[in-house]
């Protein structure tokens, strides 16, 4: 980060391509808006570039998902999005080959693939609080004192959102029907 | 928040920071309480389904679109900087270069007569010297990028601008004008230059007053960037014979077109021989002075 924030080209792309698909991965599940999610990412690194001399400690991931972050709470207090209804079908059709493990077994795959659409809308149906927790969470693998240093909150908000947002999910899991009936995506 | 939440809330924040190991107060609650087993199987069955969903790489046209304009920033922002800094480096180089050509001026003013010159020769004589020391100057300070034919061009332009500054010390403790009368009228050396031509005395102090300060100037630099030393001394040698050119003038402006070009003559010869001489020197005396070097040496 420190050679890029010195104009060195080569480090930013290294940095473009370890966190470039992470970071689009992120604003899609805290927008669930694949278009706001574009615009996010190009937004987030023009960001960067401009904030990058002001990096001064801590992971360049952090860095990198306080800025995103930020930029996504601006967009949500911006305006309030709507939620496409096609989001969960499309994020399914989406699904690599490789993470189809139980082809195989019919079975096993329609019940992973109605997980895949309970957990997705459940996540969709988060307050923008908790879900932003959890993304940063689970597939940033931030600490809690990271999330926190990035939302701009105490560390022990950031433990009680993150079980909270569990805590949602796992009701969703244990009553997928009414969650996806509720999400209108059935 | 009761027992069994705050239970859950720590397991939940255990399994997100990837702590292995549960505290045995946790553990001793768990123990006791099946509804927190519950939770707490549930918990770490959604937090292994969450790692299951599919991920997008994003599509390869924003990729690239977002790639290339950051790319664009960063070579926008590189050619700025370039630009602002050749910027501030010609206005040090004019700045220094009006200096030292005033400075120059004053110290050929102590030594020779200058009222032979029109005021209109003289600020030409100055514009075209501060030219070259600006030209120098620059040459010094941002000559640094990288080595054309193993010779960083900086070390060049410093050559000949410690070259000229030691000239300038040696015209003022003893001008060339004082060594001619000296060499014509001085007791001991008299005889020695009683048949040598006027034309020909010239081409050897003008030699002698290019070759010392050069000689010196590049033994120094040689000792800095002591790879291709006549290359070095050449081309420092090329730079201080620019410079004196308007102090050859100004010196020797009363006199006849031959002395002039004679004391010209003298002053390349004596720039080339000491220029190569000096450089030598320095490389000789690097490689003394540092017997295990390997090669990685600063100035070039």
């Amino acid at each position: 980060m420190l050679a890029y924030a010195g104009g060195d080209a080569g480090a930013f792309d290294e940095l473009f391509k370890r966190y470039g698909a992470r970071l689009f991965n992120f604003l899609l599940r805290a927008t669930g808006d694949r278009a706001m999610a574009e615009d996010l990412f190009q937004a987030t690194f023009l960001r960067l570039h401009q904030a990058r001399k002001n990096y001064a400690a801590g992971t360049f991931k952090a860095f990198l998902f306080t800025i995103a972050a930020n930029l996504l709470r601006d967009e949500w207090n911006r305006a309030e999005h709507k939620r496409r209804v096609s989001m969960d079908d499309e994020v399914i059709e989406t699904i690599p080959a490789g993470n189809r493990s139980t082809d195989s077994d019919p079975e096993s795959f329609i019940e992973a693939r109605q997980t895949t659409k309970v957990l997705e809308g459940a996540i969709e149906q988060l307050p923008q609080g908790l879900r932003e927790v959890l993304l940063l969470s689970r597939y940033q693998g931030l600490a809690n004192r990271e999330i926190a240093s990035a939302l701009g909150i105490s560390e022990g908000a950031v433990k009680v959102r993150l079980f909270r947002a569990l805590a949602q999910l796992r009701a969703a899991l244990r009553a997928p029907d009414k969650a996806a009936g509720e999400s209108g995506n059935e | 928040m009761n027992r069994c939440e705050q239970t859950q809330l720590e397991l939940t924040n255990a399994l997100a920071e990837g702590n292995l190991h549960t505290p045995a107060e946790l553990q001793a609650h768990l123990r006791g309480c099946a509804n927190c087993r519950q939770a707490w199987q549930d918990i770490r069955l959604t937090w292994r389904a969450l790692g299951g969903l599919p991920e997008e790489e994003g599509p390869a046209s924003l990729l690239q679109t977002t790639r290339a304009r950051v790319l664009e920033e960063l070579e926008r922002e590189r050619a700025n900087a370039e630009s602002a800094r050749m910027g501030k480096s010609a206005l040090v180089s004019v700045t220094l270069g009006v200096v030292f050509s005033v400075a120059s001026v004053w110290v050929l003013g102590q030594k020779s007569d200058l009222t032979a010159f029109s005021p209109q020769v003289l600020l030409s004589i100055g514009a075209a010297w501060t030219a070259l020391y600006a030209a120098a100057v620059l040459l010094a300070m941002r000559g640094d990028g990288t080595p054309r034919y193993g010779i960083a061009a900086r070390w060049v332009g410093i050559a000949g601008l410690i070259a000229m500054g030691l000239s300038l010390v040696l015209t003022g403790s003893c001008s060339i004008g004082q060594a001619l009368d000296y060499c014509q009228m001085g007791p001991g050396v008299r005889h020695l230059f009683a048949g040598v031509q006027s034309q020909t005395l010239y081409f050897l102090l003008g030699s002698f007053y290019s070759m010392v300060p050069l000689l010196i100037a590049t033994a120094i630099i040689g000792l800095k960037a002591p790879r291709h030393p006549v290359v070095l001394g050449l081309m420092a040698g090329g730079v201080f014979v620019l410079l004196t050119l308007p102090a050859i003038l100004l010196q020797c402006g009363a006199f006849s077109l031959g002395v002039s070009l004679s004391w010209i003559f003298g002053s390349l010869v004596g720039s080339v021989a000491g220029g190569s001489v000096g450089s030598l020197t320095g490389a000789v005396l690097y490689r003394h002075l540092r017997p295990l070097h390997t090669g990685a040496d600063t100035g070039v």
